[in-house]
């Protein structure tokens, strides 16, 4: 610990409430999407315990099949566009992009608060929403039922509408701060592969959201006024909405998984002390994705009546996504396999996600294969794929970010054994959550199905003992970090004796980010002053 | 934190508020794509009935409004000519110009639309022409709707952002020395441009 | 001066090329008009299109000022571009082999 006075950290500048309330700051700008995100998981997975809670029974356990059609639709819309797209680029990316390539700030400031407002508007519209008659369409908002069903699909599609110009305003933001703001001597190959996932990120986000907000203004339209476009009474084709609503949607579950990989590649580089194998084939791959994601959409409509021909092209074009995502998996292995590995919280986050990733990418090529689709497409084979690669990918993800940036935001250490114990709990209770439901798919048992035959009674019951596990654990982990932000010892400037360069500058950082001009000569991989490998 | 602080001039900002500026006009081009897409889905469904349906459009006015538009862009890229030579009277004849053009393009528009209700050409549910080749025709008008209102509220929103420009060089916030936000409202008004020369083809010639 | 006031990128379009873009312009929107008047048939949307095309080009390099901006600008407008023909290419791609 350094002896010299020290600038004040950004979590004191001395103007209050207005401080936060108004700030430009793009490290508070993080943290008031941190809040803002953790109340969207918390909202979105209670809604998930009261589906499973319900699904427990064959029949009615706790609502009716209408509550239930709402309770999903709820859970998606939050968990996708409240908490998943918005929470590690608007948390992670925003308190650490600048750090990471030098800079004081992000390129745009108050776009940047702009942003979290946004954020908060649509949030708000999209819960008016929830309590203003629900929505029963699924987070899909597929036509025609879309506008013929009752309830306040007007409301939501505003809402998401408005949370889609957040996540563009946000996408603007990085692209330019990445371009414009690296410090003198940080060329595009001398920065976190982390600020690459990002930009790849965001580069989806300004091109693919446009897309979503025109959907969801057809819907709106269609919902309260008639446009008869997806009507087969009117001439229309329902599965024009299905193209474009999933041209965003699929890209857009490329910005749920994309900044996770990143976080992923710093904590591996970290933990084992060695510069990624190959930095270029993670960038390389990372960008690879981004492309490849805006080819596939069709892969999600093969049973909707769709060309042979489309079935075909989207089939084959999404095989491609593997291959990129298992060039990260095994550049990460093999960063692993001859470095100096130390084992702490956000390294066993890694473990788990490592399986869970694998596995749920595996099943992804399983689905994307048109001909065994047919079997599991809209049953639970489709929502275990989906889940283990949004929580058991996303999430882990996000909670090992949380692990490992905790030191360095709070100033603080948590405990390591509580850490474990979290860990443990939230893989294993994510595992039994959703194993048994590729069981369930494969068995037939569809998604969104209030009831179901007797006999797939106890894979519902092992799945939601499963979530009441990880709810338990998510609900340790937070406990456990919060006790950290008052009792937990103070944490030195690089507690992982990491290279990059977030971790030469104080726990937590001062306002400007930098006490001394960073030092581009030593990359961020560059452990013991080995060469960069690029 | 300032822009002074973050940037190493002032320069460098001006380069990057053009970045990004670029990249929202790529975001608002890609608001259209999804009706693009609905367009060419449904005429490669219904090829005779869009081409009769295109055929029973005013082309008259629509290629009007085509010269009024591209008018309306020449005066806004002249207003900036104009102020980057030090002459601020001419930037601000010719916004006004170019504004007094597009407020024409939404008045022909507003001809236009009220010539189509009073034939029962409205949009969606609210159609009830019998004229035409009823579920292509109804399909292509109610596209058409969407295509050119969404279209038309970029123009209003556009005309805003040029009145706004007019007043900050009357007041000589905006000038001759700094007048980024005048090169990126033109961009925008410049994609309305865009936008509208390729929908003029689509909706008005290829009958 | 904004934008740029350096020798090493460049010029502002002078006067006199905005002057010939609009002539351009309007010179292609009548031979747009008049290519509808022809009997085209199936080639008739492409040869509008491609017009268009050009039109949106002229706007572009001359109004937009694109060919001075930077690289990454230009790589938005073709890749928006190529988007817009991805998606149009998967809905249609669909609706004619059904």
């Amino acid at each position: 610990m350094t002896e010299s006075p020290l600038p004040e950290s950004f979590w004191r500048d001395g103007r209050g409430l207005r401080g936060w309330l108004l700030t430009t700051d793009h490290k508070r700008i993080g943290i008031l999407f941190f809040f803002g995100t953790t109340l969207a998981l918390i909202l979105g997975g209670t809604f998930a315990l009261v589906l499973r809670l319900e699904l427990l029974t064959p029949d009615k356990t706790l609502v009716d099949a209408h509550t239930y059609n709402q309770l999903f639709t709820h859970h998606g819309v939050v968990m996708v566009w409240m908490f998943l797209i918005p929470s590690i680029p608007g948390v992670f990316g925003n308190f650490f992009v600048p750090i990471m390539i030098g800079a004081k700030d992000v390129a745009f400031p108050r776009l940047n608060l702009a942003s979290f407002y946004v954020y908060l508007l649509g949030s708000v519209v999209t819960l008016v929403a929830l309590v203003a008659g629900g929505v029963d369409t699924g987070w899909t908002f597929y036509a025609p039922y879309s506008a013929s069903t009752n309830g306040a699909v007007g409301w939501v599609v505003t809402g998401v509408f408005i949370l889609g110009i957040s996540t563009i305003m946000s996408g603007i933001n990085f692209i330019v701060t990445i371009h414009t703001l690296r410090a003198k001597g940080v060329g595009w190959m001398g920065i976190p592969i982390f600020v690459w996932t990002i930009y790849a990120t965001s580069i989806i986000q300004v091109l693919a959201t446009p897309v979503l907000g025109l959907s969801l203004m057809l819907v709106g339209i269609d919902h309260a006024w008639g446009l008869g476009l997806f009507d087969p009474a009117a001439g229309g084709d329902p599965v024009l909405f299905q193209h474009l609503f999933w041209f965003y949607s699929h890209p857009a579950v490329y910005i749920m998984i994309l900044p996770a990989l990143g976080v992923i590649t710093e904590i591996v580089c970290t933990f084992s002390r060695n510069p990624p194998v190959s930095y270029r084939l993670l960038l390389v791959s990372a960008l690879g994705i981004a492309f490849v994601g805006f080819l596939t959409w069709g892969h999600h409509m093969f049973i909707a009546g769709m060309s042979t021909f489309d079935s075909g092209v989207f089939g084959a074009l999404s095989m491609l996504v593997a291959i990129f995502s298992a060039i990260k998996v095994f550049t990460w292995v093999a960063t692993l396999y001859g470095g100096r590995i130390s084992l702490g919280t956000p390294i066993l986050y890694f473990f788990g996600f490592s399986f869970l990733f694998v596995f749920g990418g595996m099943s992804g090529v399983a689905v994307a294969t048109s001909s065994l689709d047919v079997h599991w497409h809209d049953t639970y084979f489709v929502v275990a794929h989906f889940h283990f690669i949004m929580v058991g990918g996303s999430l882990t993800a996000y909670l090992a970010a949380l692990h490992y940036w905790f030191p360095k935001v709070t100033g603080r250490q948590y405990s390591g054994r509580w850490g474990l114990v979290s860990a443990m709990m939230v893989t294993l209770g994510f595992f039994f959550t959703f194993m048994p439901q590729f069981l369930l798919g494969n068995a037939g048992m569809p998604r969104r199905y209030y009831s179901y035959p007797d006999r797939y009674q106890w894979l519902n019951v092992m799945s939601t003992a499963g979530a009441s596990v990880l709810a338990l654990g998510l609900l340790l982990t937070v406990g456990a970090l919060a006790v950290a932000c008052v009792r937990g010892k103070r944490a030195p400037a690089d507690p992982w004796g990491s290279a990059s360069p977030e971790w030469q500058v104080p726990s937590p950082p001062p306002q400007h980010n930098f006490v001394t001009p960073p030092d581009p000569r030593h990359g961020p991989y560059d452990y013991d002053g080995r060469e960069r490998s690029e | 934190m300032k822009p002074e602080e973050i940037y190493a001039d002032r320069r460098a900002r001006t380069h990057a508020l053009h970045l990004g500026m670029w990249i929202f006009l790529g975001s608002e081009t890609l608001l259209f794509a999804g009706l693009f897409g609905l367009y060419s889905a449904y005429r490669a469904q219904f090829p005779a009935d869009f081409a009769t349906a295109v055929g029973h459009n005013d082309a008259t006015i629509g290629t009007i409004n085509t010269l009024v538009l591209i008018v309306s862009s020449f005066f806004v890229a002249w207003s900036i000519h104009a102020l980057r030579g030090g002459h601020r009277r001419m930037c601000i004849a010719s916004l006004v110009t170019a504004m007094a053009l597009g407020a024409s393009f939404l008045g022909l528009k507003t001809i236009e639309y009220s010539h189509h209700f009073a034939e029962g050409i409205a949009p969606g549910a609210q159609y009830t022409s019998t004229e035409l080749p009823e579920a292509g025709a109804r399909t292509f008008f109610t596209l058409y709707y969407a295509m050119t209102g969404l279209h038309a509220l970029h123009v209003i929103a556009g005309l805003a952002i040029l009145g706004w420009l007019a007043t900050r060089v009357r007041r000589r916030r905006t000038t001759t020395e700094r007048h980024v936000e005048l090169e990126l409202g033109g961009l925008y008004w410049h994609l309305i441009d865009v936008v509208w020369i390729f929908l003029w083809p689509l909706l008005y010639l290829t009958g | 001066m904004d934008s740029t006031d350096s020798a090493d990128e460049p010029s502002f379009p002078s006067g006199r090329s905005l002057v010939i873009a609009l002539v351009a312009l309007a010179g292609l929107t009548v031979v747009s008009w008049g290519a509808a008047q022809l009997a085209l048939g199936a080639a008739g949307t492409p040869v509008a299109l491609g017009i268009a095309a050009t039109k949106a080009g002229v706007v572009a390099v001359a109004f937009m000022e694109l060919l001075r901006a930077s690289t990454l600008a230009r790589v938005i407008a073709l890749v928006t571009v190529g988007f817009i023909a991805l998606l149009c290419a998967g809905t249609v791609g669909d609706v004619a082999f059904r």
